[in-house]
């Protein structure tokens, strides 16, 4: 296991007409490879917003962020891109699959970017994804056809397809029943197995039976709630 | 990413939208109406060019005295072929002479028409030669029809003289001198003069019918002249261009003369016409690009949450602005090609069909650039510089703006 995230006095405010919110305060916290993490806490309490920034796609006002040992603060918007297509895969509440697409056209939009991956192996790696997610018989339907549960592995499939080294999911079970929400579970804790860092915001207290280290965020402080 | 997985994956999103095609063909309707109604417009136009600007009759001038009376008076041609702009002169009896010929046979009555061509004059011969000097020469219609019902097109069309043999075919033209004094018109001499056909000419440029040859003034003036005949004439003023018939009319006022265009054409038909076809060209151009422009921005608005969740799998804004501007491009120029498609296998069947008829009266309907270029212009090229801007507006915003996760 190595750490591939490290956040030391991390910040972060949102000014209104009002006043100022401190969504973010002094936030230190790391993450390694092979672990499964949840990141808990109320609405509003900044665990979207903390995602967000360790997925690359929302800044921060102070602090440092290291990711892969590099600061990210000075790189480039293209750099970061770079950067999510190769080592960050999303999974959102709201699935965000493209409807004109079938199953495993929406795994092969992010291969579409990777020169890595040949052309003539992205059906059949998105065709592997499927089958690990366990939709090998739904690889051609398309993502009205499928329940709610189908569509959130079709994404965790698609967050997988350049391999990333971690995962980001931001309340992946938030639209989902008990059955589904356990069957995704199950999917992410079988993900950070297999080495990979799988950060998990939810509300669900369920996330415990999976999740091996626990942080709770409370006015914009986080806290390390237990290490199972 | 690649030209060819855009290309797959905007097909894809395109062909699999109900939606989207139902407006795509809304556009090709419309492009087709638009290509069809310039096509028309220009076709039409260049009938008129070819007719109207090019044929004598339209500018010719009858000139008479102002009082009306020109009887015993000789006009003075040699003043008015001084005028500015003025090609030729001559007597109106030297203008034509119908009769008969020796071309009648079970098919032909043989009644031709001739008309006098000076040097000034010369016709646009489309096989053979021109008159130039020459004497005892007629210059005859590609479609000869040496007939006197050769004002009906659809015969003299379909029985025409085969165009290959005529050049060098000899024809006695035959008239006669009349004592016009008698009770009735006496014959008093028949007379028969051959000429050979040297060129031939289309009708479609002097919207003559098809049993009309031309000669020499020359040859002209010796079979009006042997025949003597005491016809009430008038002078013909030939102008150089339908520009310059004002100046020459006006010229002919001061003189002390009277003078009217022998043929007029009704351009408020012309005008008409045109406008009609401007303001199908007009609404059609102007729905498709508005059907064009809206299902674009409502496309791109409709895809800025997709877009954030492609910036959030690694997309750069680069490869963003790519995939959107070549998906719309290729949808545009698709519906359009379509569109050219169609309109070229319509214009195919509806020119062997209905359209056919129109040959009959010299208008033929051609495929142009102008209609192509300005369909292109505005249905392809407005649209697609108009979603650019869309397209990097929306590409400017956060991720978190775009799929709308802002706290």
């Amino acid at each position: 296991m190595s750490k591939i995230i490290s956040v030391n006095h991390l910040s972060k405010s949102y000014i209104t007409e009002k006043k100022r919110i401190d969504i973010l305060q002094e936030i230190n916290v790391e993450f390694e490879t092979g672990k499964f993490y949840a990141i808990m806490g109320h609405s509003g309490s900044g665990k979207s917003t903390l995602i967000n920034i360790l997925g690359l796609i929302d800044n921060f006002d102070s602090g440092k962020y290291i990711l892969f040992g590099k600061d990210i603060t000075a790189m480039t918007d293209n750099e970061l891109s770079k950067i999510r297509m190769k080592n960050i895969g999303f999974i959102f509440q709201e699935f965000y699959l493209n409807n004109t697409l079938k199953a495993w056209e929406n795994v092969v939009v992010p291969m579409l970017i990777n020169d890595e991956i040949p052309k003539k192996e992205r059906k059949e790696r998105a065709c592997k994804l499927l089958k690990m997610v366990g939709l090998e018989d739904r690889m051609e339907h398309y993502p009205k056809e499928l329940s709610g549960g189908e569509q959130q592995r079709v994404a965790i499939a698609r967050a997988l397809a350049n391999n990333p080294k971690m995962i980001l999911a931001d309340e992946p079970t938030g639209n989902l029943d008990e059955e589904h929400e356990e069957q995704i579970f199950n999917i992410l804790k079988e993900i950070s197995k297999s080495g990979k860092c799988v950060i998990v915001v939810t509300h669900s207290n369920d996330v415990k039976k999976y999740a091996d280290i626990i942080y709770k965020i409370s006015n914009g402080k986080i806290v390390r709630q237990d290490e199972i | 990413m690649k030209f060819k997985d855009i290309l797959k994956f905007s097909f894809l999103n395109i062909s699999r939208s109900k939606k989207n095609i139902y407006i795509l063909l809304v556009v090709i309707l419309c492009s087709l109406i638009s290509l069809f109604s310039l096509t028309v417009l220009v076709s039409f136009n260049h009938f008129i060019e070819s007719n109207y600007y090019k044929n004598i009759g339209f500018r010719t001038l009858n000139v008479f005295y102002a009082d009306g009376s020109n009887m015993g008076k000789p006009i003075d041609t040699k003043k008015l072929k001084q005028i500015n702009h003025v090609v030729e002169v001559f007597n109106s009896k030297y203008a034509t002479f119908t009769s008969n010929s020796s071309l009648e046979n079970s098919k032909y009555d043989g009644i031709i028409t001739l008309n006098a061509i000076t040097e000034n004059l010369q016709l646009e011969v489309v096989k053979g030669e021109n008159i130039g000097d020459k004497r005892n020469v007629a210059i005859c219609p590609i479609n000869f029809y040496p007939d006197s019902s050769a004002s009906d097109l659809s015969l003299s069309l379909k029985n025409n003289a085969d165009d290959k043999n005529l050049i060098g075919k000899k024809f006695k033209f035959k008239y006669s001198k009349y004592n016009n004094n008698a009770e009735r018109p006496e014959v008093i001499e028949n007379f028969e003069k051959e000429f050979e056909i040297i060129g031939l000419y289309n009708t479609n440029t002097t919207m003559t019918n098809a049993n009309q040859c031309y000669i020499s003034m020359d040859d002209m003036k010796e079979i009006v002249d042997t025949v003597n005949q005491n016809k009430v004439t008038s002078t013909y003023v030939i102008v150089d261009s339908l520009n310059n018939i004002d100046s020459v009319v006006n010229e002919i006022d001061n003189m002390g003369y009277y003078s009217e265009v022998t043929t007029v054409f009704d351009s408020k038909i012309i005008n008409n016409f045109s406008l009609i076809c401007n303001i199908i060209s007009l609404i059609s151009l102007s729905v498709a690009v508005i059907v064009l422009v809206l299902y674009i921005r409502k496309k791109i608005i409709n895809e800025s949450q997709n877009i954030g969740v492609l910036r959030s799998l690694g997309y750069t804004k680069k490869d963003i602005k790519k995939y959107y501007l070549i998906e719309i491009l290729s949808s545009i120029l698709i519906t359009y090609l379509f569109s050219l498609l169609m309109f070229g296998l319509l214009y195919v069947l509806l020119k062997n069909t209905i359209l056919s008829s129109l040959n009959l009266y010299n208008i033929d309907i051609v495929i142009n650039l102008f209609a192509y270029l300005t369909t292109f212009s505005i249905i392809v090229i407005i649209p697609y510089l108009l979603s650019m801007i869309s397209i990097y507006k929306v590409t400017n915003k956060t991720i978190l703006k775009l799929m709308k996760m802002e706290e």
